[in-house]
Protein backbone atom coordinates (compact mmCIF):
# COMPACT_ATOMS: atom_id res chain seq x y z
CA UNK A 1 0.00 0.00 0.00
CA UNK A 2 1.28 3.27 -0.92
CA UNK A 3 0.82 6.79 0.22
CA UNK A 4 0.81 10.08 -1.52
CA UNK A 5 3.49 12.26 0.05
CA UNK A 6 4.62 11.76 3.61
CA UNK A 7 2.43 12.80 6.48
CA UNK A 8 3.00 15.57 8.89
CA UNK A 9 4.56 15.20 12.45
CA UNK A 10 1.16 14.21 14.56
CA UNK A 11 -1.03 13.29 11.34
CA UNK A 12 -2.37 9.43 11.28
CA UNK A 13 -3.24 7.44 8.41
CA UNK A 14 -6.94 7.38 9.27
CA UNK A 15 -8.29 5.21 6.11
CA UNK A 16 -7.04 1.25 7.27
CA UNK A 17 -10.18 -0.56 5.73
CA UNK A 18 -11.13 -2.12 2.98
CA UNK A 19 -15.02 -0.93 3.49
CA UNK A 20 -15.42 0.45 0.23
CA UNK A 21 -12.50 -1.28 -2.13
CA UNK A 22 -14.68 -3.12 -5.02
CA UNK A 23 -17.82 -3.02 -3.80
CA UNK A 24 -19.19 -1.10 -6.37
CA UNK A 25 -18.52 -0.23 -9.81
CA UNK A 26 -19.10 1.57 -13.14
CA UNK A 27 -21.22 0.27 -15.33
CA UNK A 28 -22.21 2.84 -17.86
CA UNK A 29 -21.32 6.07 -19.24
CA UNK A 30 -22.87 8.92 -21.14
CA UNK A 31 -22.56 12.33 -22.32
CA UNK A 32 -24.25 14.95 -25.47
CA UNK A 33 -22.06 16.53 -27.90
CA UNK A 34 -20.03 18.74 -26.41
CA UNK A 35 -20.32 22.58 -27.09
CA UNK A 36 -18.80 25.73 -26.56
CA UNK A 37 -19.47 28.10 -24.02
CA UNK A 38 -23.17 29.09 -23.64
CA UNK A 39 -23.68 26.72 -27.42
CA UNK A 40 -26.78 24.89 -25.28
CA UNK A 41 -28.06 27.79 -22.75
CA UNK A 42 -31.12 28.12 -24.49
CA UNK A 43 -31.40 23.50 -24.31
CA UNK A 44 -30.74 23.82 -20.71
CA UNK A 45 -29.06 21.37 -18.44
CA UNK A 46 -32.57 19.54 -17.63
CA UNK A 47 -32.10 17.80 -21.40
CA UNK A 48 -28.99 17.96 -21.74
CA UNK A 49 -28.50 15.57 -18.55
CA UNK A 50 -31.49 13.66 -19.65
CA UNK A 51 -29.94 12.75 -22.81
CA UNK A 52 -26.69 12.20 -20.99
CA UNK A 53 -28.83 9.30 -18.66
CA UNK A 54 -30.52 7.59 -21.92
CA UNK A 55 -26.87 6.90 -23.43
CA UNK A 56 -25.95 6.02 -20.18
CA UNK A 57 -27.92 3.53 -19.83
CA UNK A 58 -27.46 2.35 -23.47
CA UNK A 59 -24.02 1.58 -22.86
CA UNK A 60 -24.49 -0.37 -19.71
CA UNK A 61 -27.45 -2.07 -21.03
CA UNK A 62 -30.26 -0.37 -18.51
CA UNK A 63 -33.42 1.27 -18.35
CA UNK A 64 -33.74 4.55 -16.88
CA UNK A 65 -36.77 3.63 -15.18
CA UNK A 66 -34.18 1.47 -13.23
CA UNK A 67 -32.28 4.71 -11.95
CA UNK A 68 -33.29 4.52 -8.25
CA UNK A 69 -30.27 7.33 -6.82
CA UNK A 70 -29.08 10.39 -8.84
CA UNK A 71 -25.52 12.11 -7.44
CA UNK A 72 -24.16 15.31 -8.28
CA UNK A 73 -22.00 18.32 -7.15
CA UNK A 74 -20.63 22.22 -7.42
CA UNK A 75 -24.70 23.22 -6.52
CA UNK A 76 -25.80 21.28 -9.90
CA UNK A 77 -29.22 23.02 -10.58
CA UNK A 78 -30.79 19.53 -12.27
CA UNK A 79 -33.16 18.20 -10.12
CA UNK A 80 -33.17 14.34 -9.22
CA UNK A 81 -37.19 14.26 -8.31
CA UNK A 82 -37.54 15.52 -12.27
CA UNK A 83 -35.33 13.39 -13.24
CA UNK A 84 -37.23 10.30 -11.50
CA UNK A 85 -40.93 11.20 -12.96
CA UNK A 86 -39.32 11.63 -16.37
CA UNK A 87 -37.91 8.50 -16.49
CA UNK A 88 -41.30 6.84 -14.77
CA UNK A 89 -38.96 4.84 -11.88
CA UNK A 90 -40.56 2.99 -9.98
CA UNK A 91 -39.21 5.42 -6.62
CA UNK A 92 -36.37 7.30 -6.01
CA UNK A 93 -34.52 5.98 -2.93
CA UNK A 94 -31.07 7.95 -2.93
CA UNK A 95 -29.60 11.32 -3.57
CA UNK A 96 -26.66 12.97 -2.39
CA UNK A 97 -25.15 16.72 -3.02
CA UNK A 98 -21.40 17.04 -2.73
CA UNK A 99 -19.96 20.37 -1.37
CA UNK A 100 -16.86 21.40 -3.23
CA UNK A 101 -16.98 24.04 -5.89
CA UNK A 102 -16.06 23.49 -9.90
CA UNK A 103 -14.34 19.76 -10.06
CA UNK A 104 -13.61 19.24 -6.62
CA UNK A 105 -17.09 17.88 -5.23
CA UNK A 106 -17.10 15.41 -7.73
CA UNK A 107 -14.89 12.70 -5.85
CA UNK A 108 -18.10 13.21 -3.23
CA UNK A 109 -20.54 12.38 -5.41
CA UNK A 110 -18.98 8.90 -6.69
CA UNK A 111 -18.19 8.51 -3.10
CA UNK A 112 -22.08 9.16 -2.17
CA UNK A 113 -22.64 6.97 -5.31
CA UNK A 114 -20.85 3.63 -4.52
CA UNK A 115 -21.22 3.85 -0.96
CA UNK A 116 -25.07 3.88 -1.52
CA UNK A 117 -25.06 0.55 -3.76
CA UNK A 118 -22.65 -0.94 -1.64
CA UNK A 119 -24.45 -0.37 1.56
CA UNK A 120 -28.18 -1.30 -0.26
CA UNK A 121 -29.46 2.05 0.13
CA UNK A 122 -29.78 2.30 -3.62
CA UNK A 123 -29.13 -0.22 -6.39
CA UNK A 124 -28.11 1.66 -9.45
CA UNK A 125 -27.13 5.16 -9.21
CA UNK A 126 -26.24 8.02 -11.34
CA UNK A 127 -24.07 10.43 -11.27
CA UNK A 128 -25.00 13.54 -13.15
CA UNK A 129 -23.72 17.24 -14.23
CA UNK A 130 -25.45 18.99 -16.64
CA UNK A 131 -23.35 22.75 -17.29
CA UNK A 132 -24.29 25.52 -19.61
CA UNK A 133 -22.04 27.95 -18.39
CA UNK A 134 -23.62 31.66 -18.72
CA UNK A 135 -27.14 30.63 -17.33
CA UNK A 136 -25.49 31.40 -13.49
CA UNK A 137 -22.78 33.38 -12.49
CA UNK A 138 -19.42 33.20 -14.56
CA UNK A 139 -18.20 29.92 -13.33
CA UNK A 140 -14.97 30.05 -11.11
CA UNK A 141 -16.18 33.70 -10.12
CA UNK A 142 -15.98 33.69 -6.16
CA UNK A 143 -16.65 35.72 -3.08
CA UNK A 144 -14.47 34.81 -0.14
CA UNK A 145 -16.49 34.54 2.75
CA UNK A 146 -15.97 36.89 5.85
CA UNK A 147 -12.45 37.90 4.15
CA UNK A 148 -12.03 40.94 3.65
CA UNK A 149 -12.48 41.28 0.28
CA UNK A 150 -9.42 42.54 -0.90
CA UNK A 151 -11.05 42.25 -4.75
CA UNK A 152 -8.10 41.85 -6.97
CA UNK A 153 -7.66 38.21 -5.99
CA UNK A 154 -11.05 36.93 -8.04
CA UNK A 155 -10.22 34.59 -10.61
CA UNK A 156 -9.19 30.88 -10.49
CA UNK A 157 -6.53 31.83 -12.85
CA UNK A 158 -4.97 34.65 -10.93
CA UNK A 159 -5.14 32.51 -7.13
CA UNK A 160 -3.69 29.33 -9.04
CA UNK A 161 -1.23 31.43 -10.82
CA UNK A 162 0.29 32.85 -7.10
CA UNK A 163 0.27 28.94 -6.14
CA UNK A 164 2.67 28.17 -9.66
CA UNK A 165 4.81 31.23 -8.83
CA UNK A 166 6.08 30.11 -5.34
CA UNK A 167 6.41 26.10 -6.73
CA UNK A 168 8.05 27.97 -9.20
CA UNK A 169 10.39 29.70 -6.48
CA UNK A 170 10.91 26.79 -3.98
CA UNK A 171 11.49 24.06 -6.60
CA UNK A 172 12.56 25.63 -9.70
CA UNK A 173 9.76 24.67 -11.23
CA UNK A 174 9.37 26.35 -15.22
CA UNK A 175 7.43 27.80 -17.50
CA UNK A 176 8.66 24.84 -20.16
CA UNK A 177 7.01 22.31 -17.27
CA UNK A 178 3.81 24.39 -17.39
CA UNK A 179 3.85 24.07 -21.07
CA UNK A 180 4.40 20.22 -21.26
CA UNK A 181 1.34 19.87 -19.39
CA UNK A 182 -0.62 21.76 -22.26
CA UNK A 183 1.09 20.46 -25.27
CA UNK A 184 1.16 16.57 -24.59
CA UNK A 185 -2.28 17.28 -23.52
CA UNK A 186 -3.09 18.65 -26.88
CA UNK A 187 -1.68 15.75 -28.40
CA UNK A 188 -3.61 13.23 -26.54
CA UNK A 189 -6.95 15.21 -27.98
CA UNK A 190 -5.62 15.28 -31.66
CA UNK A 191 -6.45 11.49 -31.67
CA UNK A 192 -9.96 11.89 -29.89
CA UNK A 193 -12.90 12.51 -32.17
CA UNK A 194 -14.71 13.83 -29.75
CA UNK A 195 -12.38 16.47 -28.41
CA UNK A 196 -12.85 20.17 -29.44
CA UNK A 197 -9.60 21.23 -30.42
CA UNK A 198 -7.52 19.01 -32.86
CA UNK A 199 -4.60 21.30 -33.50
CA UNK A 200 -1.60 20.42 -32.38
CA UNK A 201 0.44 23.02 -30.29
CA UNK A 202 4.04 23.49 -29.78
CA UNK A 203 5.95 24.89 -26.47
CA UNK A 204 6.37 27.55 -28.77
CA UNK A 205 2.47 28.16 -29.11
CA UNK A 206 2.35 27.82 -25.34
CA UNK A 207 4.87 30.41 -24.57
CA UNK A 208 3.44 32.74 -26.96
CA UNK A 209 0.09 32.41 -25.59
CA UNK A 210 -1.55 35.77 -24.13
CA UNK A 211 -0.60 35.99 -20.53
CA UNK A 212 -3.36 35.67 -18.42
CA UNK A 213 -1.63 35.89 -14.82
CA UNK A 214 1.89 35.64 -14.93
CA UNK A 215 2.59 32.78 -15.07
CA UNK A 216 -0.21 31.44 -16.36
CA UNK A 217 -0.56 32.11 -20.23
CA UNK A 218 -4.25 31.70 -22.23
CA UNK A 219 -2.71 27.47 -22.87
CA UNK A 220 -2.22 26.59 -19.16
CA UNK A 221 -5.83 27.36 -18.67
CA UNK A 222 -9.04 24.98 -19.42
CA UNK A 223 -11.97 25.71 -21.81
CA UNK A 224 -15.09 26.48 -21.05
CA UNK A 225 -17.73 24.48 -22.09
CA UNK A 226 -21.38 22.81 -22.70
CA UNK A 227 -22.82 19.13 -22.09
CA UNK A 228 -24.85 16.79 -20.24
CA UNK A 229 -22.86 13.97 -18.11
CA UNK A 230 -24.12 10.77 -16.79
CA UNK A 231 -22.05 8.09 -15.15
CA UNK A 232 -23.80 4.58 -13.79
CA UNK A 233 -23.06 3.18 -10.42
CA UNK A 234 -23.93 -0.10 -9.11
CA UNK A 235 -23.02 -2.81 -7.05
CA UNK A 236 -20.11 -5.21 -7.99
CA UNK A 237 -22.60 -8.13 -7.88
CA UNK A 238 -24.94 -6.87 -9.93
CA UNK A 239 -22.24 -5.14 -12.61
CA UNK A 240 -21.00 -8.55 -13.74
CA UNK A 241 -24.62 -9.26 -15.25
CA UNK A 242 -24.51 -5.94 -17.49
CA UNK A 243 -23.59 -5.27 -20.63
CA UNK A 244 -19.61 -4.01 -20.35
CA UNK A 245 -16.78 -4.92 -18.65
CA UNK A 246 -17.33 -3.39 -15.42
CA UNK A 247 -14.53 -1.09 -13.96
CA UNK A 248 -14.19 -1.60 -10.20
CA UNK A 249 -14.51 1.84 -7.74
CA UNK A 250 -11.30 0.11 -5.92
CA UNK A 251 -11.05 3.45 -3.81
CA UNK A 252 -12.65 7.13 -3.33
CA UNK A 253 -11.42 9.57 -1.15
CA UNK A 254 -12.24 13.24 -0.69
CA UNK A 255 -11.12 15.90 2.12
CA UNK A 256 -8.86 18.33 2.55
CA UNK A 257 -5.27 18.89 4.80
CA UNK A 258 -5.76 20.95 7.66
CA UNK A 259 -6.80 24.43 7.80
CA UNK A 260 -6.78 24.33 3.91
CA UNK A 261 -9.93 26.40 4.01
CA UNK A 262 -10.81 27.38 0.42
CA UNK A 263 -7.66 26.32 -0.69
CA UNK A 264 -5.38 29.16 -2.86
CA UNK A 265 -9.11 30.70 -3.33
CA UNK A 266 -8.94 32.47 0.23
CA UNK A 267 -7.55 30.28 2.97
CA UNK A 268 -4.07 30.98 2.29
CA UNK A 269 -3.35 29.85 5.52
CA UNK A 270 -2.58 26.19 5.26
CA UNK A 271 0.94 24.55 6.07
CA UNK A 272 3.34 25.57 4.07
CA UNK A 273 3.76 22.74 2.12
CA UNK A 274 0.26 22.45 1.27
CA UNK A 275 0.43 26.14 -0.34
CA UNK A 276 2.42 24.81 -3.54
CA UNK A 277 0.39 21.64 -3.56
CA UNK A 278 -2.90 20.76 -4.72
CA UNK A 279 -4.03 20.30 -1.40
CA UNK A 280 -4.51 16.59 -2.05
CA UNK A 281 -2.04 14.82 -0.44
CA UNK A 282 -4.23 13.47 2.48
CA UNK A 283 -6.75 12.32 0.25
CA UNK A 284 -4.01 10.39 -1.61
CA UNK A 285 -3.26 8.88 1.41
CA UNK A 286 -7.26 7.54 2.54
CA UNK A 287 -7.44 6.27 -1.32
CA UNK A 288 -4.35 4.37 -1.48
CA UNK A 289 -5.24 2.68 1.71
CA UNK A 290 -8.77 2.53 0.69
CA UNK A 291 -7.82 0.58 -2.72
CA UNK A 292 -4.89 -1.64 -0.94
CA UNK A 293 -2.52 -0.19 -3.79
CA UNK A 294 -0.04 2.66 -4.44
CA UNK A 295 1.33 4.84 -7.08
CA UNK A 296 3.25 1.86 -8.55
CA UNK A 297 0.35 0.25 -9.24
CA UNK A 298 -0.84 2.83 -11.58
CA UNK A 299 -1.04 2.81 -15.25
CA UNK A 300 -2.73 6.31 -15.91
CA UNK A 301 -3.65 8.90 -14.39
CA UNK A 302 -6.90 11.33 -15.14
CA UNK A 303 -5.54 14.55 -13.21
CA UNK A 304 -8.01 17.56 -13.34
CA UNK A 305 -6.16 20.19 -14.93
CA UNK A 306 -8.12 23.55 -14.67
CA UNK A 307 -4.79 25.38 -15.06
CA UNK A 308 -1.32 23.37 -16.12
CA UNK A 309 0.11 24.13 -12.62
CA UNK A 310 -2.29 21.40 -10.71
CA UNK A 311 -1.27 19.15 -12.80
CA UNK A 312 2.33 19.26 -11.71
CA UNK A 313 1.28 19.42 -7.76
CA UNK A 314 -1.46 16.70 -8.38
CA UNK A 315 1.57 14.68 -10.03
CA UNK A 316 3.40 14.99 -6.19
CA UNK A 317 0.40 15.56 -4.21
CA UNK A 318 -0.36 11.68 -5.04
CA UNK A 319 3.04 10.52 -4.38
CA UNK A 320 4.20 9.87 -8.41
CA UNK A 321 7.35 12.40 -7.34
CA UNK A 322 8.59 13.98 -4.15
CA UNK A 323 7.19 17.24 -3.69
CA UNK A 324 8.98 19.77 -6.17
CA UNK A 325 10.11 17.25 -8.69
CA UNK A 326 6.86 17.00 -11.08
CA UNK A 327 8.55 19.49 -13.22
CA UNK A 328 11.50 17.29 -14.38
CA UNK A 329 9.40 14.30 -14.78
CA UNK A 330 6.88 15.57 -17.14
CA UNK A 331 9.91 17.08 -18.94
CA UNK A 332 11.01 13.58 -19.37
CA UNK A 333 7.97 12.81 -21.42
CA UNK A 334 6.47 10.99 -18.61
CA UNK A 335 3.10 12.23 -19.32
CA UNK A 336 3.25 10.84 -23.27
CA UNK A 337 2.18 7.36 -24.56
CA UNK A 338 5.04 5.34 -22.97
CA UNK A 339 5.49 7.53 -20.33
CA UNK A 340 5.44 6.16 -16.45
CA UNK A 341 2.05 8.17 -16.12
CA UNK A 342 0.62 8.60 -19.31
CA UNK A 343 -1.43 11.46 -17.67
CA UNK A 344 -5.00 13.01 -19.52
CA UNK A 345 -5.06 10.83 -22.85
CA UNK A 346 -8.14 12.15 -23.63
CA UNK A 347 -7.03 15.60 -23.56
CA UNK A 348 -8.70 16.96 -20.26
CA UNK A 349 -10.04 20.39 -19.80
CA UNK A 350 -7.43 22.09 -21.34
CA UNK A 351 -7.79 20.05 -25.13
CA UNK A 352 -11.14 17.90 -24.88
CA UNK A 353 -13.47 19.77 -23.12
CA UNK A 354 -14.65 21.09 -19.42
CA UNK A 355 -17.01 19.32 -18.09
CA UNK A 356 -16.10 19.61 -14.27
CA UNK A 357 -13.84 16.59 -13.90
CA UNK A 358 -16.56 13.90 -15.57
CA UNK A 359 -14.61 13.48 -18.86
CA UNK A 360 -12.09 12.30 -16.91
CA UNK A 361 -14.06 9.79 -15.39
CA UNK A 362 -15.17 8.52 -18.87
CA UNK A 363 -11.92 8.32 -19.80
CA UNK A 364 -10.39 6.22 -17.07
CA UNK A 365 -13.42 3.94 -18.08
CA UNK A 366 -12.26 3.76 -21.32
CA UNK A 367 -8.50 2.96 -20.73
CA UNK A 368 -9.72 0.17 -18.39
CA UNK A 369 -12.15 -1.02 -20.96
CA UNK A 370 -9.75 -0.67 -23.98
CA UNK A 371 -11.18 1.77 -25.60
CA UNK A 372 -9.40 4.81 -25.39
CA UNK A 373 -8.72 6.72 -28.40
CA UNK A 374 -5.96 7.17 -27.08
CA UNK A 375 -5.45 3.23 -25.40
CA UNK A 376 -2.40 2.85 -23.35
CA UNK A 377 -1.59 -0.95 -23.71
CA UNK A 378 -2.27 -2.96 -20.50
CA UNK A 379 -4.51 -0.98 -18.28
CA UNK A 380 -5.46 -2.36 -15.14
CA UNK A 381 -6.18 0.60 -13.23
CA UNK A 382 -6.83 4.73 -13.80
CA UNK A 383 -6.75 7.03 -11.50
CA UNK A 384 -9.01 10.02 -11.27
CA UNK A 385 -7.85 13.29 -9.36
CA UNK A 386 -10.83 15.86 -8.83
CA UNK A 387 -10.51 19.69 -9.21
CA UNK A 388 -7.86 21.71 -7.00
CA UNK A 389 -8.61 23.88 -4.13
CA UNK A 390 -12.35 23.69 -3.06
CA UNK A 391 -12.52 21.72 0.43
CA UNK A 392 -13.26 19.14 -0.36
CA UNK A 393 -11.67 17.75 -3.37
CA UNK A 394 -11.40 14.00 -4.27
CA UNK A 395 -10.47 11.12 -6.19
CA UNK A 396 -11.42 7.96 -7.40
CA UNK A 397 -9.54 4.58 -8.01
CA UNK A 398 -10.19 2.79 -10.81
CA UNK A 399 -9.53 -1.06 -11.76
CA UNK A 400 -10.22 -3.46 -14.15
CA UNK A 401 -12.94 -6.21 -13.60
CA UNK A 402 -11.12 -9.57 -13.95
CA UNK B 1 1.62 59.92 3.94
CA UNK B 2 -1.56 57.67 2.87
CA UNK B 3 -2.92 59.70 0.33
CA UNK B 4 0.33 59.55 -2.19
CA UNK B 5 -0.51 55.64 -2.03
CA UNK B 6 -2.38 54.82 -5.41
CA UNK B 7 -4.69 52.01 -4.91
CA UNK B 8 -5.84 50.78 -8.16
CA UNK B 9 -8.95 51.93 -9.81
CA UNK B 10 -10.87 48.75 -9.84
CA UNK B 11 -9.94 48.38 -6.67
CA UNK B 12 -11.45 52.22 -5.73
CA UNK B 13 -14.41 51.17 -7.73
CA UNK B 14 -15.06 47.99 -5.86
CA UNK B 15 -14.24 48.61 -2.52
CA UNK B 16 -17.30 50.97 -1.26
CA UNK B 17 -19.77 49.95 0.74
CA UNK B 18 -19.76 45.86 0.02
CA UNK B 19 -15.95 45.90 1.54
CA UNK B 20 -17.06 47.22 4.92
CA UNK B 21 -19.32 44.95 6.60
CA UNK B 22 -20.31 43.93 10.21
CA UNK B 23 -17.14 41.85 10.68
CA UNK B 24 -15.07 43.54 8.49
CA UNK B 25 -15.57 47.28 9.44
CA UNK B 26 -12.98 47.52 12.02
CA UNK B 27 -10.31 46.39 9.68
CA UNK B 28 -10.72 49.43 7.05
CA UNK B 29 -11.40 51.85 10.33
CA UNK B 30 -8.09 50.88 11.88
CA UNK B 31 -5.97 51.36 8.33
CA UNK B 32 -7.63 54.78 8.12
CA UNK B 33 -5.36 54.95 11.82
CA UNK B 34 -2.16 53.49 10.12
CA UNK B 35 -2.72 49.85 11.38
CA UNK B 36 -2.26 46.93 10.12
CA UNK B 37 -4.73 44.37 11.99
CA UNK B 38 -5.84 40.58 11.93
CA UNK B 39 -8.41 38.71 13.18
CA UNK B 40 -6.87 37.47 16.84
CA UNK B 41 -8.28 35.30 19.29
CA UNK B 42 -9.80 37.24 22.47
CA UNK B 43 -8.76 34.25 24.74
CA UNK B 44 -5.31 32.88 23.95
CA UNK B 45 -4.00 36.17 21.50
CA UNK B 46 -3.63 34.06 18.18
CA UNK B 47 -3.81 35.55 15.03
CA UNK B 48 -5.28 34.18 12.09
CA UNK B 49 -6.40 34.72 8.79
CA UNK B 50 -8.99 34.65 7.19
CA UNK B 51 -12.69 35.31 10.10
CA UNK B 52 -13.51 31.66 11.26
CA UNK B 53 -15.34 32.92 13.89
CA UNK B 54 -13.48 30.34 15.97
CA UNK B 55 -9.71 30.16 17.07
CA UNK B 56 -8.14 27.06 15.57
CA UNK B 57 -5.82 26.85 18.60
CA UNK B 58 -8.13 26.94 21.78
CA UNK B 59 -11.46 27.31 20.19
CA UNK B 60 -12.42 30.15 21.86
CA UNK B 61 -15.56 32.39 19.79
CA UNK B 62 -14.18 35.54 20.97
CA UNK B 63 -11.97 37.73 18.50
CA UNK B 64 -11.61 41.06 17.39
CA UNK B 65 -9.11 42.66 14.70
CA UNK B 66 -5.84 43.20 16.28
CA UNK B 67 -2.62 45.10 15.52
CA UNK B 68 0.06 43.50 14.01
CA UNK B 69 3.57 44.86 12.97
CA UNK B 70 2.49 45.86 9.87
CA UNK B 71 5.50 44.47 7.83
CA UNK B 72 5.71 41.22 6.21
CA UNK B 73 7.54 39.09 3.13
CA UNK B 74 6.08 38.65 -0.47
CA UNK B 75 5.41 34.85 -0.39
CA UNK B 76 3.86 34.50 -3.98
CA UNK B 77 2.46 37.26 -6.48
CA UNK B 78 1.25 37.64 -9.80
CA UNK B 79 0.16 39.90 -12.67
CA UNK B 80 -2.58 40.07 -14.56
CA UNK B 81 -2.62 40.54 -18.22
CA UNK B 82 -3.58 44.41 -18.63
CA UNK B 83 -5.02 43.95 -21.90
CA UNK B 84 -8.14 42.79 -20.46
CA UNK B 85 -8.20 44.78 -16.96
CA UNK B 86 -10.98 47.03 -16.61
CA UNK B 87 -8.08 49.65 -15.97
CA UNK B 88 -5.92 48.55 -18.37
CA UNK B 89 -2.90 49.19 -16.10
CA UNK B 90 -0.76 46.17 -15.61
CA UNK B 91 -1.42 44.92 -11.97
CA UNK B 92 -0.11 42.66 -9.23
CA UNK B 93 -2.15 40.37 -6.56
CA UNK B 94 0.83 39.31 -3.96
CA UNK B 95 0.06 37.12 -0.65
CA UNK B 96 1.87 38.57 1.92
CA UNK B 97 3.20 36.33 4.55
CA UNK B 98 3.15 38.83 8.43
CA UNK B 99 6.37 39.33 10.57
CA UNK B 100 5.50 38.64 14.20
CA UNK B 101 2.40 36.42 15.11
CA UNK B 102 0.99 34.47 17.43
CA UNK B 103 0.69 31.24 16.26
CA UNK B 104 1.49 29.58 12.56
CA UNK B 105 2.65 32.25 9.70
CA UNK B 106 0.11 34.43 9.00
CA UNK B 107 -0.65 34.97 4.85
CA UNK B 108 -2.76 37.65 3.78
CA UNK B 109 -3.94 38.90 0.33
CA UNK B 110 -2.80 42.27 -0.72
CA UNK B 111 -1.61 44.43 -3.50
CA UNK B 112 1.91 45.52 -4.00
CA UNK B 113 3.03 49.32 -5.09
CA UNK B 114 6.58 50.50 -5.79
CA UNK B 115 7.51 48.00 -7.47
CA UNK B 116 7.66 46.81 -11.71
CA UNK B 117 8.03 43.46 -12.91
CA UNK B 118 12.01 43.15 -12.31
CA UNK B 119 11.86 44.01 -8.45
CA UNK B 120 8.51 42.28 -7.61
CA UNK B 121 10.09 38.65 -6.29
CA UNK B 122 9.00 36.18 -3.61
CA UNK B 123 10.31 36.93 -0.13
CA UNK B 124 10.80 40.68 -1.06
CA UNK B 125 10.03 42.35 2.88
CA UNK B 126 7.39 45.15 2.78
CA UNK B 127 5.08 46.86 4.52
CA UNK B 128 1.94 47.89 4.76
CA UNK B 129 0.41 51.33 3.54
CA UNK B 130 -2.79 52.85 3.42
CA UNK B 131 -4.66 54.55 0.86
CA UNK B 132 -7.70 56.78 2.52
CA UNK B 133 -10.94 55.25 0.50
CA UNK B 134 -13.81 57.85 2.34
CA UNK B 135 -13.61 59.14 5.57
CA UNK B 136 -12.74 56.84 8.43
CA UNK B 137 -12.32 53.70 5.49
CA UNK B 138 -8.52 52.80 4.36
CA UNK B 139 -6.93 50.14 1.90
CA UNK B 140 -3.80 48.65 3.07
CA UNK B 141 -1.43 47.35 0.50
CA UNK B 142 2.23 46.84 0.69
CA UNK B 143 5.44 48.56 -0.64
CA UNK B 144 9.04 47.16 -0.39
CA UNK B 145 10.73 47.96 3.10
CA UNK B 146 13.83 50.44 3.05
Amino acid sequence: VGCGQPLEEGEEHLSDGNWLRDKAAIVGFGHTAYGKRGQFAARGTTSLVIEAVIQACEDAGVSPADIDGYTSYSGDAVDPGTLAAGFGSERLRFTGMGWGGGGGGMGGAYMYAAMAVATGQADLVAVVRGITQPTGARFGGMGRGDEPPYPEARTPAQTFAMQARRHMHEFGTTIDHLGEVAVSSRAYACNNPEARFHDPITMEDHHNSRLIADPIRLLDCCLESDGGNCVLITSTERARDLRQIPVLISGAAMGAPRRWGMGAFGGLNMAARDYVSAGQRTIADDLYRNAGLGPSDIDVAMIYDHFTPMVLMGIEDFGFVPQGESGPFVADGNLRPGGLLPTNTHGGNLSEVYMHGMTHVYEGVRQCRGTSANQQPDVATSLVVCGSSPAPSGALLLRRFS
Amino acid sequence: MSAEIRVPAIGMALMGAQAVTPDTAAHWRAAAEGVFTVPTCDNCGTNYWPITHVCYVCGSLAWRWQPVSGTGTVYTYTWIDASTHPTRELQNIAVIQLDEVKGEPVRVPGWVVDVDKDTLVCDLPVEAAYATISDGIAVPHWRPRS
